[in-house]
């Protein structure tokens, strides 16, 4: 019976790995043509969502990284890129998850400091590596947008638990 | 999933959401429309100066760096863009001409930033 639910884990794992790829895909081939670089909806935080509220935060802490680090080095520009999509998704998920703990926050509150928190990670990373000024420049229009999408991620997520009937992934 | 975790955001969130909103966004208006008109373009590449263009007069540098990398800067009528790059994304050359203090363009695969600045006396410095 254990053995029947670590095979049905890793399987779920697996297809949502998978899944929140072809999200990643999707959003770098299609590029946005706005005037500010690194904007774009985040839909694998619709995985990300879905597993902090039916899984745990192990669980969705996993599949964003085995996310991250094929993306990464298959659609992206390697170690580099691993760095600050990594630093995003760590820092948001940590934090929705410690919002979510609190039980008096919706799911459109979590989802929105998420997004604002994964753009302030990528933030970080990037004022370190390549320096102030100019990422000063862009760090509101970056947490404006990173605060919107994790409101429109969030009515995505709302829209996939009203049909989900799978039960805890655990 | 308790019906508490799929519900819209009560009203006393709506209010936080709004003002979250609002204060990020008043924040980058206020960035967005700061800073004067620039007078050079600085070219960083992972944090140190390659090149010092002036504003005042149409020029162009093609930036040349490891691994075949490639971004064409022009300067044209007191304003700098990115024309092209062989970058992976091309976001550099998306976010067009840039001409106030203060802003910049991004190049994150190349990590290279063209970067506006008002005060001219620095590259009188570099010039000598």
């Amino acid at each position: 019976m254990r053995n029947r639910d670590y095979i049905r884990r890793l399987t779920v794992y697996a297809l949502l790995t998978s899944l929140s790829m072809i999200f990643s895909y999707i959003e770098s081939a299609v590029a946005l043509p706005l005037p500010v670089p690194g904007i774009k909806l985040g839909l694998a935080n619709i995985v990300s969502l879905f597993l902090l509220y039916n899984g745990g935060l192990a669980g969705a802490l996993a599949v964003s990284a085995a996310r991250c680090a094929l993306t990464s080095f298959l659609f992206g520009t390697g170690l580099w890129q691993l760095a600050f999509s990594l630093s995003g998704a760590v820092l948001s998920l940590v934090g929705m998850y410690l919002i979510m703990k609190t039980g008096r926050f919706s799911i459109f509150l979590i989802s929105m400091a998420g997004g604002i928190l994964h753009n302030a990670g990528q933030l970080l990373v990037a004022f370190f590596t390549i320096g102030g000024a100019a990422i000063g420049y862009y760090a509101p229009v970056l947490l404006l947008s990173g605060a919107v999408c994790g409101l429109i991620t969030a009515a995505c997520a709302r829209a996939v638990f009203k049909v989900y009937k799978g039960g805890r992934i655990e | 999933m308790t019906e508490a975790e799929k519900r819209l955001p009560p009203k006393r969130e709506i209010v936080i959401i709004i003002a979250v909103l609002a204060l990020l966004g008043l924040l980058a208006a206020a960035v967005g429309f700061s800073g004067g008109k620039a007078e050079t373009a600085r070219v960083l590449v992972d944090g140190q100066t390659v090149k010092l263009l002036s504003l005042s007069a149409d020029c162009e540098y093609l930036y040349t760096g490891s691994e075949g990398a490639e971004n064409l800067i022009v300067v044209k009528n007191g304003g700098v863009s990115v024309v092209s790059a062989n970058c992976r994304d091309g976001l550099c050359v998306n976010q067009g001409a840039k001409s106030r203090a203060g802003q910049s363009i991004v190049c994150l695969p190349h990590k290279l930033i063209v970067q506006l600045e008002g005060d001219s006396s620095e590259v009188d410095a570099y010039a000598k």
